[in-house]
């Protein structure tokens, strides 16, 4: 990033190729609809070139992606009231636990997993996207989202309580 | 780019189409390929020379048409001194990239500088003209810094508290031209000039929240 403020264009091919992938994960998890993370993807790398000089130096790179990724994604659902569509869960089999971890491989388990997580608020689901998926400290979700470390803490906290919630209302 | 995905188990979203990155590629190349715009700081530079210019040029034609003095301005000195200040202040907290902080300090300074032209204003002159006068130019004199801004906020990602604190940089160019123009009471500054200040500022916040930003950079 700060090669390409300093104008080296080649940096910022390098940039996308390094990153785009990982971004649109991140957008496509936000967002619940693989064709809007597209758009979005185009929509951050725009907002990279457009606010290039907005990128503090010495900043690590992938957080302030991230935060555009966000940004843009937040936005957007808010001006389409965007209501993400959830799947209809037509199978009746037990779940196991939430808190055990279920196994990657059960298609079933893993289904039931994105559902519960489609329905979180999208603030809820981006915290908890950022801080377990990302791997990001509180301390950096926050500075991304311009909040408090204490509200970005909740938000993710009241996310996970709301999974055991969906997970365990199936159980039962 | 990836992170720590064991403990909670979601499948890898699909990946993006050949097709998307190679728009999404093109896109930014596109804009690349464009003249680079003006940084951050050219726009606070914009806004304050828009702010403290305004605010110069309507007491350099008061002065002009003798509608004040060089002595009444003088002792106005402290108040205009701290509005000026607080404008400059609130335009840099609200382009630069992230500063909640900032921010946040930067409303403490409205609220301060709101209380200190009420304060030192006292018992005040009688005035010929109708106080809405007053609150009607003020907001009018406060659209055009506000315009500036709202354009400048077009650069960076929707926020309110920046949308706000952008608001309240435009306003005070009105409780400026209040200092030069305006003798009344302290009564009068708080109703009749705070509104003013506070009606750009949720002009400018509700505007921005409306418009479609060019970048979602913090």
């Amino acid at each position: 990033m700060e090669r390409f403020q300093d104008g080296d264009s080649r940096a910022l091919d390098a940039l996308f190729d390094r990153h785009a992938s990982g971004v649109h994960a991140f957008l496509a998890r936000m967002v619940q609809d693989p064709t809007l993370a597209d758009d979005l993807l185009q929509t951050t790398f725009l907002s990279v070139v457009r606010s290039a000089d907005r990128y503090q130096r010495g900043l690590k790179v992938v957080p302030w992606l991230l935060t555009i990724a966000g940004n843009a994604a937040r936005d957007t659902l808010r001006r389409k009231r965007l209501q993400v569509e959830v799947m209809s869960d037509d199978e009746d089999g037990a779940l196991p636990d939430a808190g055990v971890e279920p196994a990657l491989s059960d298609p079933g388990q893993r289904r039931r997993i994105e559902q519960a997580f489609a329905q979180l608020p999208a603030q809820q689901r981006e915290c908890v996207v950022l801080h377990k998926l990302e791997g990001l400290s509180f301390e950096q979700i926050a500075q991304m989202l311009d909040i408090s470390e204490t509200a970005a803490r909740i938000r993710a906290h009241r996310g996970y309580e709301r999974l055991r919630e969906l997970l365990g209302e199936d159980v039962s | 780019m990836s992170g720590p995905t064991s403990e909670l188990p979601l499948p890898k979203p699909r990946p993006p189409s050949m097709e998307a990155l190679a728009k999404a590629r093109a896109a930014m190349q596109a804009e690349a390929a464009t003249p680079r715009r003006a940084s951050w700081k050219a726009g606070v530079v914009k806004a304050s020379g828009t702010i403290v210019g305004l605010s110069l040029a309507v007491a350099g034609v008061m002065l002009a048409v003798g509608a004040c003095t060089v002595d009444f301005l003088s002792s106005r000195a402290v108040t205009l001194a701290s509005l000026m200040t607080v404008g400059v202040v609130t335009v840099w907290a609200s382009l630069r990239p992230g500063g909640r902080v900032g921010r946040l300090v930067s409303l403490g300074l409205v609220a301060v500088a709101a209380v200190l032209i009420v304060l030192v204003r006292g018992a005040g002159e009688p005035s010929t003209q109708p106080a809405w006068v007053c609150t009607a130019s003020h907001f009018a004199v406060g659209l055009a810094p506000a315009a500036v801004v709202i354009l400048l906020l077009r650069g960076m990602a929707p926020n309110r508290l920046r949308a706000v604190v952008a608001g309240l940089a435009a306003g005070s160019t009105g409780a400026l031209v209040g200092e030069f123009a305006c003798a009344q009471s302290a009564g009068h500054v708080a109703v009749f000039h705070l509104s003013a200040w506070a009606l750009v500022a949720l002009v400018v916040t509700f505007i921005s929240s409306r418009l479609t930003p060019r970048s979602y950079a913090p």
